[in-house]
């Protein structure tokens, strides 16, 4: 549980209720036209607002607002509950209210629509618990804590913001994804690729004549009694590659952005997942409402410095931050295999996959089908757009193919899975094309 | 409008027929084109405020503007009949502000500030009655009625005057940055 603190401070202030300001005008000028005019009846108009002003500004004692934000656990998964609690304390009685405000990445689920609560006049401490549904991944904001305190009767109300609340981060819902694609040329550490190269593995690569220096467990027991003569299997070795991540993220801050966004995290996740499993070196570069660069590397810490950057991607978009690396620099290895996550509206990411197939680098594009979340048409006018967006991405897709960048559609319901064996067959097709040109 | 909840949206219909009630009486004691267009401005004014809280100071200000002109009709009035002009005026101010209360979508019990509704109005209407009677008792002893006008309006000054004094001593200070 992690509190957000705010103690009793000097930022604590005083709202007037809308009341005031017209009871005093009312009553200070029918006092002042009495005295002008002569007339003691004015006086008697004004008497009774002043008599309410005077009221409601009695009672002044300052509330000293204090309280925090706790929040039961701060990394949870997409669609998680997120649960905590507001404490918030004061001096003396008072009706307050308490509100917490400007959180994102999250939907209140308890209370509702308004995570805020009207509490009639008691004494402090109050503990609120709320519940939260984390719906966007990314680092969030849990908002801001406010509370307004007013004595009973009083038309003067003490207002203070307290401490921001603490981060929540988001982790995407992982993918099942148990499919690899072929980095463009396996690096000479052990992983789990099968190399042109032969050596040491486990894939049968092809039998030959022994020659002195082969170990005896290569010997092929079966074919050497068949043909009279020692013969050994040969292996592929099993290497490691680069697989760098291109993700789109120019998406909107719309709710159907953010969740074309999180579609497009997840399916790099479970791709950078995947392939860490399998020893590769795995990095990310993002375009889009902020530019995100992480090296390919391996191993545990470059998972979490992965799923880091992810976070900090879906925040950004979901703050609408631009957080552009003035000094990025980007180098990408001429061996990686360059996976571009997009949903293909923008010409620039498209733009940039062909970059990176014209210098040689084999690339492949995973479109994310966004389709199911479009409103339904409610007219002709509608569905011709529609079709027209359709017709748009196939022809994005299309002109993706046609620069050697083979493309397959991750939908919401197939997830990624059938789209990396689409794109597995396909680059298998091509390099084979391409072994066959070469002879 | 629309996700007004239903309690909100009664406590506004009262209190703005409680704002046309005070004009048509009002029009009705005054009688004059003049007593209709200032119960216009002030019902009008009430219908402003029951949707932003903001107009609720001119809706005060109307509202007295209104029961001050009924001082000046063709057929001189008692100050006391103004009673009934006076009241539904807070009435309608309090009621509105308590539905300004209600603006947020969080839920709230509301009967707090409606038993502060009756107990304004009481103060209200009672010290109206109780002036209104002082002055009725002044005119009745030898004393110059605008010197009795100057006594009270600046006795009500000083006792205001104290009271605000000593709440800017403790940091009286207007913000407009936080959520309402």
């Amino acid at each position: 549980m992690t509190p957000s603190r705010g103690g009793p401070g000097e930022d604590e202030h005083l709202r007037t209720d809308p009341r005031l300001p017209g009871y005093l005008i009312a009553g200070f000028g029918a006092l002042l036209a009495a005295i002008a005019t002569g007339m003691p009846e004015l006086a008697a108009l004004g008497a009774p607002v002043l008599a309410l002003a005077a009221v409601g500004i009695a009672a002044r004692d300052p509330a000293r607002l204090r309280g925090e934000v706790r929040v039961h656990n701060l990394r949870v998964l997409e669609g998680d509950v997120v649960e905590g609690e507001l404490s918030v304390d004061w001096d003396g009685v008072a009706e307050v209210e308490v509100m917490l405000t400007g959180f994102r990445g999250v939907t209140p689920l308890d209370p509702t629509p308004e995570v805020g609560w009207s509490v009639p006049r008691t004494r402090g401490p109050l503990v609120l618990p709320f519940r939260f549904r984390a719906t966007a991944w990314g680092t969030h904001d849990l908002g801001t804590l406010w509370v307004q305190a007013r004595r009973p009767g009083s038309l003067l109300v003490w207002e203070r913001k307290l401490a921001a609340a603490p981060r929540l981060q988001v982790l995407p819902r992982p993918l099942r994804l148990d499919r690899l694609l072929r980095p463009a040329e396996p690096r000479a550490v052990a992983g789990m690729h099968v190399s042109r190269l032969r050596g040491r593995g486990t894939d049968f690569a092809e039998l030959r004549p022994y020659q002195p220096g082969d170990r005896l467990r290569d010997l092929s027991w079966g074919t050497s009694a068949r043909l009279g003569s020692p013969w050994v299997i040969v292996h592929h070795p099993e290497r490691t590659g680069t697989v760098l991540l291109l993700l789109d993220a120019f998406f909107t801050r719309a709710e159907t952005g953010t969740e074309a966004l999180a579609r497009a995290a997840r399916a790099a996740w479970a791709v950078a997942a995947v392939h860490l499993r399998a020893q590769d070196r795995v990095g990310i570069l993002t375009h889009g409402v902020t530019t995100a660069w992480l090296p390919p590397q391996g191993g545990r810490r470059a998972r979490w410095m992965l799923l880091n950057e992810l976070l900090t991607v879906g925040g950004a978009v979901e703050d609408q931050l631009r957080r552009r690396r003035a000094s990025l620099r980007v180098a990408v290895p001429s061996d990686a295999l360059v996976v571009g996550i997009t949903n293909l509206r923008s010409p620039s990411f498209t733009k940039s996959l062909l970059h990176h197939r014209r210098t040689g680098r084999t690339t492949v594009a995973l479109v994310v089908d966004t389709l199911d979340l479009l409103p339904e048409p409610a007219g002709p006018v509608d569905e011709a757009a529609r079709r027209i967006w359709l017709g748009r991405r196939e022809a994005d897709r299309h002109l993706l193919d046609r620069g050697g960048i083979p493309t397959a559609l991750v939908t919401s319901t197939d997830g990624v899975g059938p789209a990396i064996s689409a794109l597995r067959r396909r680059t298998g097709r091509a390099g084979a094309a391409r072994m066959g040109a070469r002879r | 409008m629309s996700d007004w909840t239903p309690m909100r949206r009664l406590l506004a219909a009262l209190a703005l027929l409680t704002a046309v009630l005070t004009g048509v009486t009002g029009v009705a004691m005054g009688g004059t084109a003049g007593h209709a267009f200032a119960a216009a401005v002030f019902v009008g004014l009430a219908v402003a405020a029951a949707v932003s809280r903001g107009a609720i100071p001119w809706m005060i200000v109307a509202g007295q503007g209104f029961a001050a002109s009924l001082l000046f009709t063709p057929v001189p009035l008692e100050l006391l009949s103004l009673l009934p002009i006076v009241g539904g005026v807070l009435v309608s101010a309090e009621l509105l502000a308590v539905v300004g209360r209600l603006e947020p979508s969080f839920a709230r019990d509301p009967s707090d500030d409606l038993r502060r509704v009756g107990i304004s109005a009481l103060i209200g209407v009672g010290v109206f009655a109780v002036v209104a009677a002082m002055i009725g008792a002044l005119d009745r002893i030898p004393v110059p009625t605008g010197l009795a006008a100057v006594a009270l309006a600046v006795g009500a000054c000083v006792v205001l005057a104290v009271l605000f004094i000593r709440a800017g001593r403790r940091g009286v200070a207007g913000a407009d940055d936080g959520p309402t």
